[in-house]
């Protein structure tokens, strides 16, 4: 057992910082112009969502991490990380889970009015709108820039914001699981790289999750 | 390993060579001798089908080879690190220096032969030279598969890894059982417990050894060289012109370390790792003044 304790977080992350931002860049340079399709779908999501149609933007969604599931977990990670199967399987039941809420019409009762609503729209304007300039501002320049959509971290912090405004109270726990783990595993492993974006991940994470609890605490 | 390195260095006990010959330590089971500065491929070369990132890598592997290195060390948990080596092999062709090291990772302990030979494909070599249990997972049936396979020809040395301290009293005892012709264990200039009793114990055994994390993962050459400290004048009374090559020479002048395997994604780092290789090594009284020096930094 003590053994295990010599393991630090490092020693899981079997690439160097170079190698997992380059994948960014090949995602990009493989997918473009499906950008301009992924940007179209997050605003169609968050129009939909005003418009109390919750249930389409949940399609939407769905679409959005079985995407990015397929494209970069199974495609490009899988060829440097073991584990990178797995955490696709993760998107696909996040898909799954809100295409199956937003079949049966669970993604539309959301308060877009209360505070934790405005948490929600922060966290949409960050992943969609802002969260594509981490990589220039940090060095790493626009060809590695994290689109919604199209990488993983955007999608999991638009997703959460959305949720934040939109889901029903008792579907909010479980619909937040997968994109709040991943917050987790991606800002771990930013951190294991020493990547200077590392605190965005866990901030975001922490944010939709205080959002989400200030919620419950305020609603129950 | 072909005979194109100059073997200035006869004994395991003495390592000193010039500016142009790249130093050799002997494996004791067999007398052969292979260059002290190997290359290491954990994260480095894990870079996916990345051709631009591949070529940059065959780039790394072609230095090395230039500058005299003969041992490369690869494993199956280490991503695509074995079929990037493919690739640059491809590009490059079989060096006759090439001295090929891997490992067998798999809980399972019937599978040593089909994962051997999975990494050989993934490699383009017919054999490899060293086959070592990395850290020690399954070792009971994987040492029993590689000694069957020793005796058929099927690989020259078998080995056992680990890293950053962990096992060692398994280790010693797979030692002192025999049959093992290398271990390889993390030694640094900030990491030395293996001083105490598993490099005596691999010298009184005959065993090589070979060190992992020179640079303990990178932190300790990025934090010399980062924190813009001095080398000391007297560095060059062993020839050492930079950090990595102070670092390095550390390692393999100690008489019962055969060879070390830095790890490293650009060509002039290479280089750097490559230059430790050559010229006067540091003695037993300079060994000491290198740790008190870099721990009073």
């Amino acid at each position: 057992m003590t053994e295990y304790l010599s393991y630090s977080l490092a020693d899981f992350i079997p690439f160097t910082d170079e190698t997992y931002f380059r994948l960014f860049e090949r995602l990009n340079e493989t997918q473009w112009p499906v950008h301009f399709a992924a940007m179209l779908l997050g605003i169609g999501a968050i129009v939909l969502v005003r418009r109390g149609r919750g249930r389409y933007a949940a399609i939407l969604l769905a679409a959005a991490w079985g995407w990015v599931a397929l494209q970069f977990h199974f495609r490009l990670y899988a060829e440097l990380m073991q584990a990178a199967p797995f955490f696709g399987w993760m998107f696909v039941i996040q898909g799954t889970l809100l295409l199956g809420f937003g079949l049966i019409g669970r993604l539309d009762g959301g308060d877009s009015g209360g505070w934790h609503a405005w948490l929600g729209y922060g966290l949409v304007a960050f992943g969609m709108v802002l969260f594509p300039f981490i990589a220039p501002l940090t060095g790493r320049g626009w060809a590695g820039a994290e689109y919604f959509g199209i990488a993983p971290d955007p999608t999991a912090i638009a997703t959460l914001g959305i949720l934040l405004i939109a889901a029903p109270l008792r579907w909010l726990g479980p619909l937040t699981i997968v994109p709040v783990a991943w917050c987790a595993v991606s800002g771990a492993t930013l951190w294991a790289l020493g990547a200077p974006s590392a605190p965005v991940m866990a901030a975001a994470g922490g944010v939709a999750l205080a959002g989400a609890v200030g919620r419950a605490a305020q609603q129950r | 390993m072909g005979a194109g390195i100059a073997a200035l260095t006869l004994s395991p006990l003495r390592t000193f060579g010039t500016a142009n010959e790249p130093v050799v330590k002997a494996i004791p089971a067999s007398g052969e001798s292979i260059p002290v500065i190997g290359m290491g491929t954990w994260r480095t070369f894990n870079v996916g089908r990345d051709e631009a990132m591949r070529d940059a890598r065959t780039e790394v592997l072609k230095v090395f080879f230039e500058k005299g290195g003969g041992m490369i060390d690869s494993s199956p948990m280490y991503g695509s690190a074995q079929e990037v080596l493919g690739y640059g092999f491809e590009k490059l062709g079989i060096p006759d220096a090439l001295f090929s090291a891997d490992k067998v990772w798999t809980r399972d302990g019937a599978k040593t032969r089909d994962q051997v030979a999975e990494s050989e494909e993934l490699w383009g070599i017919e054999q490899f030279d060293l086959m070592q249990v990395h850290n020690l997972v399954a070792w009971e049936p994987h040492l029993e598969s590689l000694w069957r396979m020793k005796e058929e020809g099927r690989v020259r040395y078998v080995g056992i890894s680990t890293s950053h301290g962990r096992r060692h009293d398994d280790f010693e005892r797979i030692m002192k059982a025999g049959g093992i012709d290398f271990i390889q264990v993390t030694y640094n200039l900030t990491h030395r417990d293996v001083e105490r009793r598993i490099l005596p114990l691999a010298t009184d055994e005959g065993i090589a050894v070979i060190a992992n994390r020179p640079f303990d993962g990178g932190s300790l050459v990025r934090r010399l060289k980062d924190g813009d400290y001095p080398l000391p004048d007297w560095a060059e009374e062993f020839d050492c012109d930079n950090w990595a090559e102070f670092l390095l020479k550390f390692i393999v002048s100690h008489p019962d370390v055969t060879c070390a395997i830095p790890a490293t994604t650009r060509v002039s780092h290479m280089r750097e790792n490559m230059g430790a290789g050559r010229g006067r090594m540091p003695d037993a009284e300079t060994r000491d003044r290198m740790i008190e020096y870099v721990e009073n930094l």
